[in-house]
């Protein structure tokens, strides 16, 4: 009887307590509030929703299947099956990624060590090296059609790239028109951004301790081994973080859909253009059950990839104390 | 192991939720027979057949915002509200790319909130976008309508290619607005400054092909040999070229194919793409292109024409003010200068084939005022509203009534923009209508999976491109690999969406 007494004198004081910190918090809360109902609406609502659509086959307007049978479809490796043109899409991705990620980290490395210096008008080179990134996405892409246009049928109406190579006596070459030429094209284009990769190193290079030169320099360390023992170590946190973001956007890559479409031979049907085309193509209704599933095992690949970098990222360096 | 145990333990309970609620918003599929009672039922209940010309209520009406399409509605809706007063007309115009994602994400809002006050009761369609917004439920098939309402008859009235366009299956879901066929515009100014007569381009006829490529080949001679730079346009002579043609639009590219006794599909269904006579014509297209008698990829939409840059054009009567227009940068083809004439024969006159094809008006499947879309869908198919369409000059009717009607608008267009068109022949828009015409119908209905119809359609234009585009040294082998490569994405892309 006595406990029962306790337990619920214990029961309204720890809800008086709540009361009592959500009154202190009001302010807070209410701050907080549009946030948390936006979340709610534009993030969670369609999270869940997404998952719905996967297990079903909504068409846009109406569901009149619900199962698991759109992953049945993405795993359906037989000739027609769809697991043959997703999993080709996600093949076409994961090159982009690897070839886009290691150019573009290896030369906006190479370009930021070489900017990292103290010349004349070092700070003007900076921004005109930057400068391509502040060009949006779809106008370089029209610019970068254009210098590739390639026209055999015609070579007067063959673009920049093709009209030096002609002049230079060589062959025209296919570029975006061939399937082994485009998905090498795209990559290359990506060096337009290597800017933006370049000022991320900078920052890097200007957090190392100038004392650590110093002491190697007085060591007799040359510019290679300090490049190697110093340099390189000290600025993988950065790396890390280029490689995890790099590996995320390039596997979300769409941008290029608006200029260069699939590619031919689907050379550049990344995965997420694939989805986009499930689900909302023109010619006929969307399959947005089949895209979400494909979505969702995207999120999967994305995330798993993820926790793999961060559970194999020993090799960070993070300074003193290394944590 | 307990947390992991946990965590799936979570994830299929989410899942079984997630599939309960789903199986919630489960709809059956409706047969055939149920979608005919359903709107027998309508139309007995809620659409007055018998409405006259003092009928009262509105309409609302959806077209492509762009100038031709607006002139075109303008014209039309005029003549229907001299025609019924008391009907009040919305108008929703909506640019084009909004046509193809936001209408059917508009629809899919409506039909889950059940408010359909925002969508239209008639919108402008072809059949090349039906079929998907047939799939999401979004177009009504009046062919219902046209079995109930004795004072009309769709097969009486519109030509019958353009109604085989106009449906899938058995049911009809759009009425054909306009008939457009290609024809052979030239111009005159150029013709004589190559001193080519007229006399060469008979209006009664269609040249045969041997008349066609001596032409092509006369024309370009001419201009290779002439000196001087054109003044309306700053080029020099010698960078025209014989033709301007769209090869790779659909349209073109298969009576091109089907001149030369083509193919994409057998009798049976069965992909019948990489033979020696598509082939043939490809080779065709691309050595007139080698031989500089046409352009490029052949994907201009009649600029190199318009720009005087071609003396002839395969083109439809749809552009007709494109074409005469001289208010743009490029000069264009004065009215006087312009002549039209029969499409040529391409190869052998047995496979003689003219590309046709329509848009036109389908009344939504929810449509609020079904009364008033109907009495629109009839008026437009009618004389009033066919020659009100018409009066705009880029139309030719799909009202077969008035295909050679002599006093018919569009033969005797009024308008002071076409004053000074001399000896225009009218006549090359309906040469061989009945017996050389051929849509792509021709080989998408023998493809029994709905949803691969146009992708099939688009895969063929494909081939033609990468045809065209191939290079000068290895063209033949190019495009027998082209067609090869052609039979195949062909038969994957229809079994892709069998599933």
């Amino acid at each position: 009887m006595k406990s029962k007494t306790l337990s619920s004198e214990n029961a309204a004081l720890s809800r008086k307590r709540a009361l009592r910190s959500l009154k202190k918090n009001l302010v807070s809360y209410s701050f907080l509030l549009p946030f948390i109902v936006g979340t709610l609406i534009f993030t969670l609502y369609p999270i869940v929703m997404s998952l719905l659509y996967a297990l079903s086959n909504f068409n846009g307007t109406r569901i009149t299947q619900i199962g698991f049978f759109n992953f049945g479809y993405i795993f359906d490796f037989s000739e027609f099956g769809w697991g043959r043109r997703v999993f080709g899409s996600l093949g076409v991705t994961f090159l982009y990624v690897i070839g886009n990620m290691t150019l573009s980290l290896v030369l906006s490395y190479l370009l930021a060590l070489f900017l990292h210096r103290n010349i004349p008008a070092i700070r003007a080179i900076r921004v005109l090296c930057y400068l391509p990134c502040l060009i949006p996405g779809i106008a370089s892409g029209v610019i970068w059609t254009d210098a590739f246009s390639t026209n055999l049928a015609d070579p007067s109406m063959n673009g920049l790239f093709n009209t030096w190579l002609m002049k230079l006596g060589l062959e025209p070459m296919t570029f975006f028109t061939a399937a082994s030429t485009s998905l090498p094209t795209l990559i290359f284009t990506g060096l337009w951004g290597i800017g933006g990769g370049m000022i991320m190193w900078l920052a890097a290079f200007g957090n190392i301790s100038p004392e650590l030169y110093e002491a190697a320099k007085m060591d007799g360390a040359g510019y290679f081994r300090r490049l190697f023992f110093i340099t390189v170590p000290m600025s993988t946190p950065i790396l890390f973080y280029n490689v995890v973001t790099s590996m995320i956007g390039g596997l979300q890559v769409f941008g290029t859909y608006a200029n260069y479409g699939v590619g031919v031979e689907d050379s550049l049907h990344f995965i997420a253009i694939r989805i986009y085309i499930t689900a909302f193509q023109n010619t006929f209704p969307g399959n947005y059950g089949l895209a979400c599933a494909m979505a969702w095992i995207l999120f999967v690949i994305i995330a798993a990839l993820t926790l793999v970098m961060f559970k194999t990222g020993g090799w960070i360096q993070y300074g003193e104390g290394d944590e | 192991m307990k947390k992991l145990l946990c965590i799936i333990l979570s994830v299929f309970l989410c899942l079984g939720a997630l599939l309960v609620s789903g199986c919630g918003l489960i709809e059956k599929e409706q047969t055939d027979d149920e979608i005919r009672q359903e709107i027998e039922e309508l139309i007995e209940n809620e659409v007055d057949l018998d409405a006259g010309r003092d009928y009262t209520g509105t309409l609302k009406v959806l077209y492509q915002d762009i100038p031709s399409e607006t002139a075109i509605i303008d014209a039309l809706l005029g003549a229907f509200s001299q025609a019924y007063p008391n009907i009040t007309i919305e108008r929703i115009p909506m640019v084009e790319t909004n046509y193809l994602t936001l209408l059917p994400n508009m629809h899919s809002t409506a039909y889950r909130t059940g408010d359909y006050s925002e969508m239209p009761d008639v919108m402008w369609t072809t059949n090349e976008v039906f079929a998907g917004w047939i799939q999401r439920d979004m177009l009504m098939p009046v062919n219902y309508f046209d079995d109930a309402d004795d004072s009309f008859s769709a097969a009486d009235t519109f030509v019958e290619l353009m109604l085989e366009d106009s449906m899938l299956g058995e049911r009809m879901y759009m009425f054909p607005r306009d008939y457009d066929q290609i024809v052979m515009y030239y111009n005159r100014e150029l013709l004589e400054l190559a001193g080519i007569p007229e006399s060469r381009i008979p209006s009664d006829r269609a040249l045969t092909s041997a008349e066609f490529n001596q032409l092509l080949r006369d024309l370009r001679t001419a201009f290779d040999n002439m000196e001087g730079t054109n003044p309306a346009n700053e080029h020099p002579y010698s960078k025209v070229r014989p033709l301007d043609a769209i090869w790779t639009w659909g349209s073109l590219c298969w009576p091109t194919l089907k001149s030369f006794g083509g193919s994409v599909m057998a009798e049976d269904g069965s992909v019948d793409f990489n033979t020696p006579e598509n082939i043939r014509a490809a080779t065709y297209v691309r050595e007139l292109i080698r031989d500089e008698l046409t352009f490029g990829t052949g994907t201009t939409k009649h600029a190199n024409f318009v720009n005087n840059l071609a003396p002839l054009c395969f083109e439809t009567r749809a552009v007709l003010t494109d074409l005469i227009d001289q208010s743009q940068e490029v000069p264009g083809v004065a009215p006087k200068d312009l002549g039209v004439a029969p499409m040529p024969i391409l190869d052998s006159e047995e496979n003689y084939a003219i590309g046709a094809g329509c848009s036109g008006y389908g009344m939504y499947r929810y449509a609020e005022n079904p009364t008033e879309a109907w009495l629109f869908l009839k008026f437009m198919a009618g004389e009033e509203g066919q020659n009100a369409f018409c009066s705009t000059g880029n139309g030719v009717p799909s009202n077969k009534n008035l295909l050679f009607a002599e006093n018919a608008t569009w033969r005797n267009l009024t308008d002071p923009q076409f004053s000074a068109l001399t000896n225009f022949n009218h006549d090359a828009f309906v040469y061989k209508w009945d017996t050389a015409a051929c849509t792509l119908q021709d080989f998408k209905l023998l493809v029994d999976v709905v949803a691969a119809r146009e992708p099939v359609a688009q895969a063929v234009s494909e081939v033609m491109t990468i045809c065209l585009g191939s290079s000068l040294d290895t063209y033949q082998a190019d495009i027998a690999r082209a067609f090869e490569r052609g039979a195949a994405n062909i038969y994957s892309t229809i079994e892709g969406y069998r599933i």
